[in-house]
């Protein structure tokens, strides 16, 4: 009777078997990654990269290279996720410094044109040698063959990064709103510039350059307070001067803006601002 | 013959769980974003290691480099600067870069801060 089973019970318990394999595979010992690239980072570890890849290209203002490190993490559009992780950085009170690198990094990816000058060194005691161990890790190096450099002390300084001046392309932005406005709330004396494509989509890296009659030219850009727009830059005016500005390489010069004059109840005057918004023409 | 019997159903189970787990790993594997920077391959930790060293050198922030290293290595932060050290020379990386490295290196063994490496 037993004989006429024949072999099934193997078959049920190859199965059985199979069944535990796969829900142990999936839960208790789900495979383990190992030697990975940055694409498969989580979420949050993905951020650090991307953070560290802004601070790291505020060094070297090389942007092939940030944008080939970027590459790596295979967002689907890294300029949002640089602009997002600056927003989420300042709306939680985090590094302002890494913010504004996450947005210059933006700019320069949204206008190749973008450069910037590489923040220099400050000092490290750069007394001691370094000293390189064998590692008792496995990873893929090689002993040393070769001694290391002494690193030379530097100048001591940590300037903010300051934006080369490049060519605008496309039609001109044009002025498409100029107000005052007087709010005794906010700072004063400030040109607010909002500039815009033609989709009104706030555009970041643009190049503003004002200018004092019979005096100089300074420039700066949009693009490093993601906080307020990706198009917004602003400029604090001095009292007394009149100044003129231009959005990009050939845009409208819009003339004469000085601080102007605000009243407050009774009478008392503060200085107020000017915003300006500029588009591309369809 | 029932022992028999028995032995080969609890091999046949036996069987079936290597296939299961082989079979779970090759093409049902668990959601692969889950990984972190310690699972780096060892080029791609050494860049990140460059990173850290750059940000260093622009704010001389030690305990800053600190925890991002520890995210390598929580164990011995100091050891994957070294590693990294390794690993660019074998790489090849430039002369301003190999510095960079070495004054973070330098930088976290001076740091007094516990965890520092030895």
């Amino acid at each position: 009777m037993n004989e006429k089973r024949g072999h099934w019970y193997l078959l049920t318990g190859l199965i059985i078997g199979a069944v535990i394999g796969l829900l142990l595979s999936i839960t208790l010992v789900p495979v383990k990654y190992t030697d990975t690239a940055p694409y498969y980072l989580n979420t949050s570890e993905k951020d650090i990269y991307r953070g560290l890849i802004a601070q790291a290209y505020l060094v070297e203002a090389d942007n092939a290279r940030a944008k080939a490190r970027l590459e790596l993490l295979g967002d689907i559009n890294a300029e949002d996720a640089l602009i997002a992780q600056a927003q989420q950085l300042i709306a939680a009170g985090k590094s302002e410094s890494q913010s504004r690198a996450l947005a210059l990094l933006a700019a320069a990816i949204q206008q190749n044109a973008v450069q910037i000058t590489p923040l220099p060194k400050v000092l490290i005691n750069p007394t001691a040698e370094p000293t390189l161990s064998e590692p008792t890790a496995t990873e893929n190096a090689a002993a040393p063959t070769a001694a290391l450099t002494t690193p030379a002390p530097l100048i001591t300084v940590t300037p903010r990064p300051t934006n080369t001046p490049q060519p605008t392309q496309g039609a001109p932005y044009e002025l498409a709103q100029q107000e005052e406005i007087c709010d005794p709330t906010q700072p004063g004396g400030l040109i607010q510039v909002f500039v815009f494509n033609r989709a009104d989509k706030p555009v970041a890296g643009v190049r503003i350059e004002v200018s004092i009659a019979g005096g100089g030219v300074e420039s700066f850009y949009t693009g490093l307070y993601p906080e307020i727009s990706n198009g917004y830059a602003d400029y604090a005016m001095a009292e007394g001067m009149t100044y003129n500005l231009r959005v990009g390489e050939a845009g409208q010069l819009v003339q004469n803006l000085s601080i102007p004059a605000c009243e407050a109840e009774g009478g008392k005057q503060y200085p107020g601002s000017i915003k300006l918004t500029f588009q591309k023409p369809d | 013959m029932r022992k028999a019997r028995l032995i080969g159903f609890v091999v046949a189970i036996l069987l079936g769980v290597a296939g299961g787990l082989v079979l779970g790993w090759l093409y049902f594997p668990a959601e692969i974003t889950t990984t972190s920077l310690q699972d780096l391959r060892a080029d791609y930790k050494t860049d990140y290691v460059l990173m850290v060293a750059e940000t260093y050198a622009t704010d001389g922030d030690a305990q800053h480099a600190l925890d991002l290293l520890t995210k390598i290595n929580p164990d011995n932060p100091l050891r994957t600067v070294q590693q990294g050290l390794l690993t660019a020379q074998q790489l090849g990386y430039e002369d301003w870069e190999m510095r960079y490295l070495a004054d973070l290196e330098i930088g976290i063994r001076n740091y007094s801060a516990p965890g520092a490496g030895e």
